[in-house]
């Protein structure tokens, strides 16, 4: 061993018996730390035994909460809208088996997680709503709400216009001024000016009669005949302001083709229409 | 917990907890203050004490509480204050040069790096073994070594001056 090691396993040694000749000089002993100890713990309970379990349980609850705030939220707010476009019939069906069929350029809105909970939608055009019998099942439009058991009834909300007619059960109509009345089957009722006109012994079936491509007109104002056509073919079709209220009685099916059933219709209300373009007409008097 | 485990915990592991926090600190009031506060922690939560890890969980408690006790006022390092030794009836030559071996002792020991100081002094005070110290650290025997070994170079460096 050269002088280097000697000396530092001499220090080694020397620190090692320094260090432990000596001793830490307590200012209080451990029995008088025990005794302070003693007394403190003796005016304080021991707290509660907070397990790192329940620690983990916390946590996983307030996670789950979350979760479940956010499902819920997720359900409060998730909204379907099925839309048919102009030319199309469309059945939706909803989540407890009611069924819609959508006349051309309608459109509902719904909730399907909040459907067993609450059976409401928003509605706009013209459909044939076949609900399945259970809680109130509502229909929101623009200018009316249509309140139900279980039954079959036909809406119409288009512009301004509310016309619900019942086929099957009762219906409840609520007008948007709060006005209420009770539909029967085969009645039928319209909203005017925020007016209920109720009709009893209608003809529920020619209202329906769109369902299969029939559509029956009595004393219906032109432009309406016109905005029906237009939606059944998905055409645009200009009319002269001043014809819009002429009024129009008879029927068309769909198996005809656009120009037929314009060629239908301007013959009887003495009108005649010119082709502007391709799907775009103009009618106009016939002069 | 009933009282008289905490009893049996406390004179277990007092001595060696308040030991540790004198060994960082310098200073044994601090150090007492400290190892107590360790206990009633320990009390207050009632954590469910599992024998195996207590040790280390008392240590890392008494070496939190120091160092935000640490942060807020900053005492001096001065072991020797309360390090005492037994009056050797030596000559006034050996007593001289005890007392300047004491001194640079404890330069060296202020600045050697609290890791370091903890482990020599645990080593060389209380005479525990690497794996003892290991156990309450919470270190591998490897770190302990690496540790004394570097404490030691550091106090030759002083020694030689």
């Amino acid at each position: 061993m050269d002088d280097k090691n000697l000396h530092i396993n001499n220090l080694e040694e020397k620190s090692k018996d320094f260090f432990s000749n000596g001793k830490i000089n307590w200012e209080r002993s451990e029995a008088d730390v025990w005794a302070e100890i003693a007394q403190k713990i003796e005016n304080k309970p021991a707290g509660k035994n907070v397990s790192i379990l329940s620690q983990v349980v916390k946590y996983a609850a307030a996670a789950v909460l979350f979760l479940l705030l956010g499902l819920g939220a997720v359900t409060f707010l998730y909204t379907k809208s099925i839309t048919s476009l102009p030319g199309e019939h469309l059945l939706a069906e909803l989540p407890d088996g009611s069924t819609v069929e959508l006349n051309a350029g309608s459109t509902i809105k719904y909730h399907p997680l909040k459907w067993r909970f609450e059976r409401k939608l928003t509605f706009e055009g013209e459909g044939f709503f076949k609900v399945q019998k259970g809680e109130k099942f509502e229909v929101e439009s623009e200018n009316g709400i249509t309140r139900v058991l279980g039954t079959s009834f036909n809406i119409y909300a288009r512009n301004n216009d509310y016309r619900v007619t019942c086929l099957t059960g009762v219906v409840k109509v609520i007008s948007t001024s709060d006005e209420s009345v009770l539909l029967q089957a085969n009645s039928h009722v319209e909203i005017e000016k925020g007016e209920l006109i109720l009709k009893k012994d209608y003809n529920s079936e020619k209202v329906v009669g769109w369902k299969n491509n029939l559509f029956y007109f009595s004393g219906t104002p032109l432009k309406e005949v016109i905005d029906e056509i237009e939606r059944q073919y998905g055409v645009t079709i200009q009319i002269q302001p001043e014809l819009n209220n002429r009024n129009f009685a008879g029927n068309f099916p769909k198996k005809y083709n656009v120009e037929e059933v314009l060629d239908f219709v301007c013959k009887t209300m003495a009108v005649k229409f010119v082709k502007q373009s391709e799907n775009v007409y103009l009618i106009v008097e016939k002069s | 917990m009933t009282q008289e485990e905490f009893k049996d915990l406390f004179d277990m592991h007092f001595a060696p907890v308040r030991n540790y926090v004198f060994y960082r600190s310098g200073n044994s009031d601090v150090a007492t203050d400290i190892a107590q506060e360790t206990f009633l922690k320990i009390w207050e939560k009632q954590n469910a004490i599992q024998p195996e890890k207590v040790k280390g969980l008392l240590f890392k408690i008494a070496g939190d509480l120091f160092v935000s006790h640490y942060r807020k006022e900053k005492r001096s390092f001065q072991f020797f204050k309360h390090y005492l030794f037994e009056e050797k009836g030596d000559s006034p030559e050996d007593i001289f040069a005890f007392n300047q071996l004491k001194e640079t002792y404890e330069k060296a020991l202020v600045k050697m790096p609290e890791k370091q100081r903890i482990v020599f002094l645990m080593s060389r005070v209380e005479n525990l073994k690497y794996l003892e110290i290991s156990e309450m650290l919470g270190l591998s025997v490897k770190a302990v070594e690496k540790r004394m070994t570097s404490a030691l170079a550091h106090l030759r460096l002083f020694l030689m001056k």
